[in-house]
Parts: structure tokens; C-alpha cells; sequence
């Protein structure tokens, strides 16, 4: 007689879906489901075999050496916490020359001048960084708008570069940047380092100048066109990407939107709702939409997208790539917003320009609004006390998604994350509720449309899948025809 | 290996040598063969040999190559150990072996693992430009020791051929093993290991021993030390049906495996003897061979097709099929002489005694075969 080995289950439509610790899964229709509860599986037949290679069920005189895989396995999809924390945001000013509607860091006037990082804060920040543990360091420069104070950029990058002869990490930097200010000069610098330009495009110049309105009144969009190819002349065509953030306006438009990606050469898109931080609260009523709107904002997008790759353009959507990742290989995803433990802390902190040092963007914001909830310390003091800090140790611990209510049964789980900033904005409270959760809702629907079409198996749709998670164009996913044909 | 029958002339030992051709053919006596000549002349007719000198009369002489190691034996019985033409030489380290596969084409009538000090004597014969050499057996890790001493001999003697282990990687499941593998510092070692399964019991059935569990165990610890790992899988009756699964089952499993090889059957040895139970047709698994490949391609997974022949299999899986078979043992059909696609098709086992598919049927034109 088989044992069953721990799984989650839920109904899917009208079949059962289970998964395992590992992210293996199999979708079992209602009598096999109760069959395999009840031990009534005949053990030659099919259904018997495919849950024993998912290792849903084990012979007894198996179970050691079948527990010994699963925590290989397990380790294996856990391993984005074997470096601790990789992503280092540092915010050298607030000052911008933007003024997005929905900003989250409430950015400043380029006039005011007591937004500023000073060269001894930064250099600190540094110092603190490379005291991490990761053989992985990212240094990501975010504002504000870091190119205002490009002076400060380019000493922080050339320090933790000297630094880094003594350390000998991977060390990869990342400049957050509207690009309406970029310049040759700039561009020069940055093509020396191993530095990635991240930018954003809301769309066509209707949208995007709408979201994006620049503080003296031009045009963002034609600024951003302009620099755009004068960036990849400059410093290389893959070394930037872009970030979209869909707004209310955004909703109807999303053909135009992805297409506004294809014509500029993008081959990654991210479809990200809005974060409801800073500004965006503010301005609700001009940007905001239920999550429902986004949602279907979502699957309509994606399926368009998908058309879009087999139609030959190869392009990846973010969001959907982090969770195939995650449900189609054994192979862990290092990907913030959706893990477990969650990322705070562990594998991203921000330095505020003022050296003080939060989880995350969304722990800075609050903290403006008075409340230090995800303040875990300043760079004046000891790397242990900021990182082995009980502040730390006390978020991570109610922070474990399968230990969370409603998440702990929920077959999702290995595909999710936990998000307690997220829970506390809009609940106060860093375990929060799923019932009421928007973020909940948003995750189950996209993974469950993603699982709908896995179920489905349309090869195409399938091939476009593994080409975004084996990062190949299609013609490679599909099958090589034959070429030995006289 | 390839044997071939020849007259000898004042030779009553079995002896071994290397092959060496300047105006004639001659044959250099090893070291260890114990007897009072060194030198073995070798031509094609038997008109002014010497009375006394050590002979080998053989019809075509051009089958010998300057460089290939042969054993020769009283009966005239000759048999190449090392072929220089070939890029699948092969160094049996034993003949025992700790599994008994109801498909193995040897039949394990005797024991036989003295092999030692004739493999050690090979290697040092062996050119040192060659590029390829495989250890098999038997199951070449049981002769522990030896087998150590002859890797480490390799990496001396032969610094830029490539080393293939075909083994059934159980005794790789003891980590010291494998460490004092690793520590040898051999620069290209590559493991064959077979995984027929992606269910325990049927795995173990096939292999006649219940091993699946040490077989991944031990290529869990050769991954520990980014060592290359081919997967073999040969197909036949027992297993075909899941083949897809199993793909699934790597991926999910052994992701780090370099190459996954789908084998057709050779049928020789044990494999004839139960081939009630291991035959099928393989074109009667066309759609689920294709299927497999697919899966795998799709999971950038590097998949090739051994031992089938592309009449059988699907064109779209052509491109994965490899001529896989070793030339001695190698032959094609007399109605593939009329297939366009001869040339670039594997053909099939001589010493499969005609167990071939129904549906061999040359390709004449591209029309038939869209």
C-alpha cells in the first residue's frame, strides 16, 4: 500500500489541482482525486505511476530515499536565499524633473537642494554593502532622479568597483532613470562599467506623457524617443530595458500599449499594476482601477503578447515568465515580490538618501508618512546590528507564505509569495487576511489563467512559454526541421 | 569489437601488438605476451614466408591500419582492440557486473576480470592523438582499484583524449568513490549512465536489481562536482509507453545531465533470449519517440536519437538522429540502396540478427514522407 506524500489541493473548475513543496503538480479529475485519498489506486496502472514520478505518493520502502530527492529538490527551489541580501537600492537624491502622477517616492523639485546624499553617507553605504554575505551584489540607483546627481552615480560606482578588488563579488549596477536628462558624456561613463540602464514606457505619447509629465511642461515621450537610440548607439542595444506601469488610462489601450514595446525594439515588457504608494493614493480618482480591471487588463494582454511571439517577434512578458519559471522547472526564481520568506531585508534593503536604511521603496514611503514600520536601521550603525537585527528577524518570521493563514492550504503557495508591505498598507497588519487581499486576488487569477493554458497543452502557446523560460527565440523551441534532405 | 580469422604461421601463443606499416605490415610484439619474438610479419599470400619467422596471412590486408592494437590467438582467431579509424574504442575493464539488464546484448556466461595488465598495456600503445576512448565492461567501476590506476594512466599517457565511463553508476553512490575519481583531476571525463525509467520498480526490473535509487544518488554526487553526464535510455517494450514521463522525470530530477541519448535495441546476447518481452516495433512508437524529443528540446534539454533509422521516425526528429552504430557492426538493408536519405541514416546493427521494424521502407521522394 502507497503512502501519500504532502501536498496542497484545491478544486480547478471541475477537476482537483494538486501541488507539492517542489512546485510539481498534476491536475486529477474527481474520482482519481478520491481514489487517491481512499488508497485505491492500482499500482500499474497510469494514474499510480505519474503520481509516484511527481512524488504525490511512495512506496513505503521508498520513503527514505524519496524524502532524500525532495530535499534536494526542495533546496534547490529555495536557493535564491543561499546568497542573503543581493539588490542594494540606493537613493542618491529625491530631486526629479519628473513629476508622474503616480509617483511612490514623492520626488522633489530639482531646486531643492537638502534631498541630496553627501559623498561620506554614500561611500558608508558602500562599505555596508559589501559586508553582505552574497557572492552576488547589485547596486541599483534609483531616485529621484539619479542622473542629477551624476557626480555622486559615478563616484558611488567607482569606489564599490575599487572596493570590489579586495571582495571579488559579482558586482552589477543598475541606473534607474527616465532618461529625458541622459548624455553623451554620461553615456561614455557608463558603457565602461557593468552598469544596466532600467527606464519607463507607459505607452504611446498620448499615455505616456499623460502619466509622465515633466516639471517645465515638455514632453517626456519625444525626449525619451530622442535618447533612447542615442543610449543603445552609445552603450549597446541589450543594456536597457524598460518598466510599464499601467494606469486607468492604460486600460483600454493595451494593443496599443505592447505595440508602443515592439516599435521601440523592447523584447521584454512587465505588466505592472499600480502600487498604491505616494502619489498614486493622491491622485486615485485620475489613475486608480479595481483589480478587476487590471486583471482582465492582464490575460487580455497576455494573450496578445502570446500572439505577438508567434507571429515571430520575440517578446517576454515579466510577470508571467517569473511564474512559469516557477510552476514548469525545478529551478528557483529570484524574484522579490514573489517569494517565501519574502525579500525584505534578505535579499533587498534600500539606503535612503538621509542614511537611513529600509527593506524596501514602500518601507521609505511610509516612513514620510511618520510611520517606521520597515525602518531597519542607519548607516551609522554595525552591518550585524542592521541585518541580524531583531527588526529583521521579526518581519521575515510572519513573512514564511506557507505558514500564513489561507496561504498554508493553498496549492498556489509554492508559486506565490508572501507580501507583508503590502499587507500592512492595506491592512495594517504584516500577515493580513487573504479573503480581502487584492494582491491575493491578483496572483490566484493570473497563476490559475497561466495553469489553464499549462492544462490545456496547445503546443504553440507552449512553445511560446519555454522560449520566455529558456530566455530562446521560438524557432529554437520548436522543433529543428530536417536539413539532411537531399 | 571487430574479430576477423586469419592463417598463422609458427605462431602457438596468443599475443598482442600494435600494428606498424612502413614497406610492410608488421606487428610489434607487447611486452607482456612472454614469448621469445618480437616481431610478427603480416601479408597476404603465403609465397616467400620463412620457415621459421612468425606469420599472419590475411586476404585483405588493408584492414589492418598502422596504430591499431590486435590480439591474436592460436586459432587464428584475431581481434582488434584498438581500431586507429574509429572514433569508439572501447577498453573492457571487466566482464562482471552488478546489474543483469534483460536487454544486455552480452550474455554473462562467464566471469572474466583479469583484464588488467593487457588494458594497461593497451594504453600505453594507444596513439596519443587519439581523440575519443570509452572504459566499459561489464561494469568497469567494480574492478575499483584498477579502474582508478587506469584513468590516472590515461590522464598520463593520452593528455588529450576524451575518457567515456559507461557505467551503471551505482557504486558512484559511495561520494569517497567518486571523490577519489574527481581528485585523479582527469580534464575530460565524461559518465554514460542509463535511467530506463522514471518508475523505481520498473527501472530496477529491467536492470534485474534494485538499484534506481543509487543510479541517482549517483549522479547527484558527479553533479556535485560539475562532472558531464550523459543519460541513456534504451527503449523497448518495458518502458517505451512512458518515455515522456521520464523526460519530465529528468528535467525535474537531473537537469544538470548534459545529454539525454533515446536508444533503439540491439538484439544480442540476454536481449534475444527475452526478446518476448522487450520487442516492439519502433515504428509502432513513432508519435511517442517524437513526443519525448520535444519535450526535452523545449526544455533546452540536448536529446539525440541513437540506433533508429529515419524511415521509422518522424522528419520534424530527424535533425537528433545520429549515426550511432560503430562501423564493424553496421549494415543497411539491400533495399536502402534505393533510400536518398542513405547516406545521412544510421542503418542498423549487424548482430541484431534481423530484428528490425516492418516499416523500413526507402525513401524515394520528399512527397512520401510529408
Amino acid at each position: 500500500m502507497y503512502k501519500l506524500l504532502p501536498f496542497r489541493f484545491s478544486k480547478f473548475d471541475s477537476k482537483y489541482f494538486l501541488t507539492n513543496e517542489i512546485g510539481e503538480f498534476i491536475f486529477l479529475k474527481q474520482q482519481e482525486f478520491n481514489s487517491l485519498i481512499n488508497k485505491e489506486i492500482n499500482e500499474n496502472s497510469t494514474l499510480y505511476k505519474n503520481l509516484s514520478s511527481k512524488f504525490f505518493i511512495c512506496e513505503p520502502s521508498n520513503i527514505e530515499f524519496a524524502t532524500k530527492l525532495l530535499s534536494v529538490k526542495y533546496r534547490t527551489k529555495k536557493s535564491f536565499l543561499n546568497n542573503f541580501t543581493t539588490l542594494h537600492i540606493i537613493v542618491p537624491t529625491l530631486q526629479c524633473n519628473s513629476n508622474c502622477l503616480y509617483c511612490q517616492v514623492s520626488s522633489q523639485d530639482s531646486t531643492l537642494s537638502k534631498f541630496i546624499m553627501d559623498l561620506s553617507s554614500a561611500k558608508k553605504v558602500v562599505n555596508l554593502i559589501f559586508k553582505s554575505s552574497s557572492k552576488y551584489i547589485k547596486i541599483e540607483l534609483q531616485g529621484g532622479e539619479p542622473l542629477l546627481k551624476f557626480d555622486l552615480v559615478q563616484k558611488i560606482i567607482k569606489y564599490s568597483t575599487k572596493l570590489n578588488r579586495f571582495y571579488h563579488k559579482h558586482l552589477e549596477f543598475v541606473i534607474c532613470t527616465n532618461l529625458t536628462l541622459i548624455t553623451e558624456r554620461q553615456l561614455t561613463f557608463i558603457k565602461k562599467f557593468p552598469i544596466w540602464i532600467s527606464t519607463s514606457l507607459d505607452g504611446p505619447k498620448e499615455i505616456h506623457d499623460y502619466n509622465r509629465p515633466l516639471r517645465n511642461g515638455k514632453s517626456s515621450y519625444d525626449l525619451f524617443k530622442h535618447n533612447l537610440e542615442m543610449t543603445r548607439n552609445i552603450v549597446g542595444f541589450n543594456r536597457i530595458s524598460a518598466l510599464l506601469t499601467v494606469t486607468k488610462k492604460s486600460l483600454s489601450y493595451h494593443k496599443e500599449i505592447i505595440n508602443e514595446y515592439i516599435l521601440n525594439q523592447f523584447h521584454s515588457i512587465f505588466l505592472r499594476s499600480l502600487n498604491p504608494f505616494g502619489l498614486a493614493i493622491k491622485n486615485k480618482k485620475k489613475l486608480g482601477y479595481s483589480i478587476d480591471d487590471f486583471i482582465e487588463f492582464y490575460k487580455k494582454s497576455l494573450l496578445y503578447i502570446i500572439k505577438i511571439n508567434l507571429n515571430g517577434y520575440f517578446l517576454v512578458e515579466e510577470y508571467a515568465s517569473i511564474i512559469l519559471n516557477k510552476i514548469l522547472t525545478p529551478f528557483s526564481t529570484s524574484f522579490v515580490d514573489l517569494q517565501s520568506p519574502a525579500g525584505i531585508g534578505i535579499s533587498y534593503a534600500l539606503y535612503n538618501y538621509d542614511g537611513n536604511i529600509y527593506t524596501s521603496d514602500e518601507g521609505r514611503m511610509l516612513a514620510e508618512t511618520g510611520d517606521n514600520k520597515f525602518h531597519i536601521g542607519s548607516i551609522s550603525q554595525k552591518y550585524e546590528e542592521i541585518f541580524y537585527g531583531y527588526k529583521i528577524k521579526s518581519l521575515i518570521r510572519n513573512s514564511v507564505a506557507e505558514t500564513l493563514p489561507e496561504c498554508c492550504f493553498c496549492p498556489l503557495v509554492v508559486y506565490c509569495g508572501a507580501d507583508p508591505v503590502r499587507n500592512y498598507v492595506e491592512q495594517n497588519d504584516i500577515i493580513g487576511n487573504r479573503i480581502i487581499s487584492k494582491i491575493c486576488k491578483k496572483n490566484k487569477e493570473i497563476i490559475n489563467f497561466l495553469l489553464k493554458i499549462i492544462d490545456d497543452n496547445n503546443s504553440e502557446y507552449m512553445n511560446v512559454f519555454w522560449s520566455w523560460i529558456t530566455h530562446r527565440q521560438l524557432n529554437q523551441v520548436e522543433l529543428k526541421h530536417e536539413n539532411n534532405i537531399c | 569489437m571487430k574479430t576477423i580469422f586469419a592463417e598463422l604461421y609458427n605462431i602457438n601463443d596468443t599475443i598482442f601488438g600494435k600494428i606498424s606499416k612502413k614497406k610492410n605490415y608488421i606487428l610489434k610484439i607487447s611486452k607482456i605476451s612472454k614469448i621469445n619474438y618480437s616481431i610478427v610479419y603480416i601479408a597476404n599470400q603465403k609465397n616467400n614466408i620463412s620457415k621459421t619467422q612468425p606469420t599472419i596471412i590475411v586476404e585483405n590486408i588493408s584492414i589492418f591500419n598502422s596504430g591499431d592494437i590486435i590480439q591474436v590467438e592460436p586459432s587464428g582467431m584475431i581481434t582488434f582492440l584498438f581500431e586507429i579509424e574509429s572514433d569508439s574504442n572501447l577498453i573492457f575493464v571487466t566482464n562482471k557486473c552488478n546489474c543483469n539488464c534483460i536487454m544486455c546484448p552480452q550474455l554473462q556466461e562467464y566471469v572474466y576480470d583479469d583484464y588488467y595488465i593487457r588494458n594497461k598495456q593497451i594504453i600505453s600503445l594507444i596513439d596519443s592523438k587519439t581523440k575519443y576512448l570509452a572504459f566499459t565492461g561489464g561494469e568497469p567501476t567494480l574492478k575499483k582499484n584498477d579502474f582508478l590506476s587506469l584513468l590516472k594512466l590515461c590522464k598520463k599517457m593520452l593528455k588529450n583524449t576524451r575518457i567515456e565511463i559507461l557505467t551503471n553508476g551505482i557504486l558512484l553512490d559511495d561520494i569517497n568513490y567518486v571523490k577519489e575519481i574527481i581528485l585523479l583531476n582527469h580534464p575530460h571525463l565524461s559518465f554514460h549512465i542509463p535511467l530506463y525509467s522514471d518508475i523505481s520498480k520498473i527501472h530496477n526490473h529491467i536492470v534485474g536489481t534494485d538499484c534506481f535509487f543509487s543510479t541517482i544518488n549517483g549522479m547527484y554526487n558527479l553533479a556535485k562536482f560539475k562532472q558531464n553526464i550523459e543519460l541513456r535510455v534504451v527503449i523497448h517494450k518495458q518502458n517505451y509507453d512512458r518515455l515522456p514521463q521520464l523526460a519530465e522525470f529528468i528535467y525535474r530530477n537531473l537537469p544538470f545531465v548534459n545529454q539525454i541519448a533515446l536508444m533503439g535495441m540491439e538484439y544480442q546476447g540476454n536481449a534475444i533470449k527475452n526478446i518476448s518481452d522487450l520487442w516492439i516495433d519502433p515504428y509502432d512508437y513513432k508519435e511517442i519517440l517524437t513526443e519525448t524529443v520535444i519535450l526535452l528540446n523545449q526544455r533546452a534539454m540536448q536529446v539525440s536519437i541513437f540506433n533508429h533509422q529515419l524511415c521509422i521516425i518522424d522528419t520534424q526528429i530527424w535533425n537528433y538522429a545520429r549515426k550511432s552504430i560503430s562501423s564493424w557492426k553496421n549494415f543497411y538493408l539491400n533495399q536502402c540502396n534505393k533510400c536518398i536519405q542513405k547516406d545521412f541514416c544510421g542503418g542498423f546493427f549487424i548482430t541484431s540478427h534481423n530484428h528490425y521494424s516492418k516499416h523500413i521502407n526507402p525513401i524515394i521522394n520528399l512527397e512520401q514522407i510529408k
